[in-house]
C-alpha cells in the first residue's frame, strides 16, 4: 500500500501487549477502587466492596490472559518466520534473536528472499488475534469499575490499531 | 459514577467533537488527493458521533455545548506532511475524551465511548503510521510516544485560531 515504510515502522504491537499485562498486573490487588464504596465504610459496603473487588481482579486476570497468549502468538511468529520480527518489533528488543543484532527494517526489506507468503499469513492470524482481543476487552469493560474500564478501553482501542498495522504489513510481506 | 459526571464527561466529549469536526476543515483541506476520502470519511465520522453527543447530552438533562466558532490549531498547517499530522493529533485528542467518557458512563453510552475511542485509535494509526501503547489515557502517554504537542489537549478546545481556512460546518 502506500505507506510501505511506515507501516513497518509502526507496527509496535507486541510492546503494546507487554506494556498491558504489565499494568493489569501492577494494579491487581484493588488499589483502584477508591471510586466505590470507600467513604460508608460499614460493613455490609465492606462486603460488597469485597465481592467487587474480586470481580475486578478476575475481569483483570482474564485481560491479562488475553494479553499473554497474544505475546505467546507474536512470539511464534517470529520463531517461525524471522522476517517478520523487523515489522513486528521495529524498536527492538523482546523479540531480538539473542544470537543475533537486530537487523534494520530497511535492510531486511532489501535483502534475502523476502518473507514467503506462509509468513503473510501468519501476519494475519496474528490481526485476527487481536481484533479477538479488542472485542474481549470490549466485552470485559462493560462490567468492570470506572478505572478499569477506562484502561480496558485503551487496551481494546490499542489492539484494533494492532489490527490494522498488521493487517496492512500482512500486505507488505505478502508483495 | 454519578449522574453529573456523566453528563460532564458527554459535554466534554461534545465539545472535542466539536473542534475535531473543525480541525477536519482545515486538515481535509490541505491533504495529498490520495488521501482525501480518508479525510472526508473521518470528517463525517466526528460529525456523526458529534450529533449523537448532543442527544446523549440532552438525554442526561443537559444543554449541548455549542461550538467555537474557530479554535487554535496546534501548529501551522501548511502543507499535506502537516495536515496529516493533525488529523493524527485530532484523534488523540477525540481519544482522550473518550477514555474519559468510558469511565463516567455505563450500558449503551459507556459501549459507544469504547467504539469511539477504538475507531479513533486506528485512525489515528492510519494517518501516523505508528501507534501508541495505550491510545486516550494521556497521563501514560508521557514517554514522548505522543509528539506534536498533544500533552495540552485544551488548546483544542478554546481560542481563536489563526488557521487561514476550514470552515467545518
Amino acid at each position: 500500500m502506500r505507506r510501505t515504510g511506515t507501516t513497518r515502522r509502526g507496527a509496535l504491537t507486541a510492546t503494546g501487549a507487554i506494556a498491558m499485562g504489565a499494568v493489569l498486573a501492577g494494579c491487581g490487588s484493588g488499589g483502584d477502587d477508591e471510586s466505590a464504596g470507600r467513604k460508608g465504610s460499614a460493613r455490609a459496603d465492606a462486603r460488597t466492596a469485597a465481592d467487587r473487588s474480586s470481580a475486578e481482579t478476575s475481569l483483570r486476570v482474564k485481560a491479562r490472559g488475553v494479553s499473554t497468549s497474544l505475546y505467546a502468538q507474536y512470539e511464534h511468529v517470529v520463531q517461525a518466520h524471522p522476517a517478520t520480527a523487523a515489522g513486528l518489533t521495529p524498536f527492538g528488543t523482546p523479540f531480538a534473536p539473542t544470537s543475533r543484532p537486530w537487523a534494520p527494517a530497511t535492510r531486511s526489506a532489501s535483502s534475502g528472499p523476502g518473507p514467503a507468503p506462509v509468513a503473510a499469513a501468519a501476519v494475519r492470524e496474528l490481526a485476527a488475534a487481536e481484533r479477538r482481543a479488542a472485542a474481549s476487552h470490549t466485552e470485559a469493560l462493560m462490567k468492570a469499575p470506572p478505572e478499569l474500564a477506562r484502561l480496558l478501553a485503551s487496551v481494546a482501542a490499542a489492539a484494533s490499531a494492532h489490527a490494522y498495522l498488521l493487517t496492512e504489513l500482512a500486505k507488505e510481506t505478502k508483495a | 459514577m454519578s449522574d453529573d459526571g456523566t453528563l460532564e464527561a458527554a459535554q466534554a466529549a461534545l465539545a472535542a467533537e466539536h473542534a475535531t469536526v473543525y480541525g477536519y476543515g482545515v486538515a481535509g483541506a490541505r491533504v495529498a488527493a490520495d488521501r482525501r476520502t480518508e479525510a472526508t470519511a473521518a470528517y463525517h465520522a466526528h460529525r456523526a458521533r458529534r450529533d449523537a453527543l448532543v442527544r446523549t447530552v440532552r438525554d442526561l438533562g443537559g444543554e449541548p455545548v455549542a461550538a467555537g466558532p474557530a479554535y487554535a490549531l496546534p501548529f501551522a498547517v501548511p502543507d499535506a506532511a502537516s495536515a496529516v499530522r493533525l488529523a493524527a493529533v485530532l484523534e488523540d485528542r477525540v481519544a482522550d475524551v473518550y477514555s474519559d467518557l468510558v469511565r463516567a458512563a455505563e450500558g449503551p453510552l459507556r459501549r459507544s465511548a469504547a467504539d469511539a475511542l477504538r475507531e479513533a485509535a486506528v485512525r489515528a494509526v492510519r494517518w501516523r503510521g505508528s501507534g501508541v501503547p495505550f491510545p486516550g489515557l494521556a497521563e501514560r502517554a508521557a514517554d514522548g510516544s505522543r509528539t506534536d504537542g498533544t500533552g495540552d489537549r485544551d488548546k483544542a478546545t478554546a481560542g481563536r485560531s489563526e488557521a487561514q481556512a476550514g470552515t467545518a460546518h
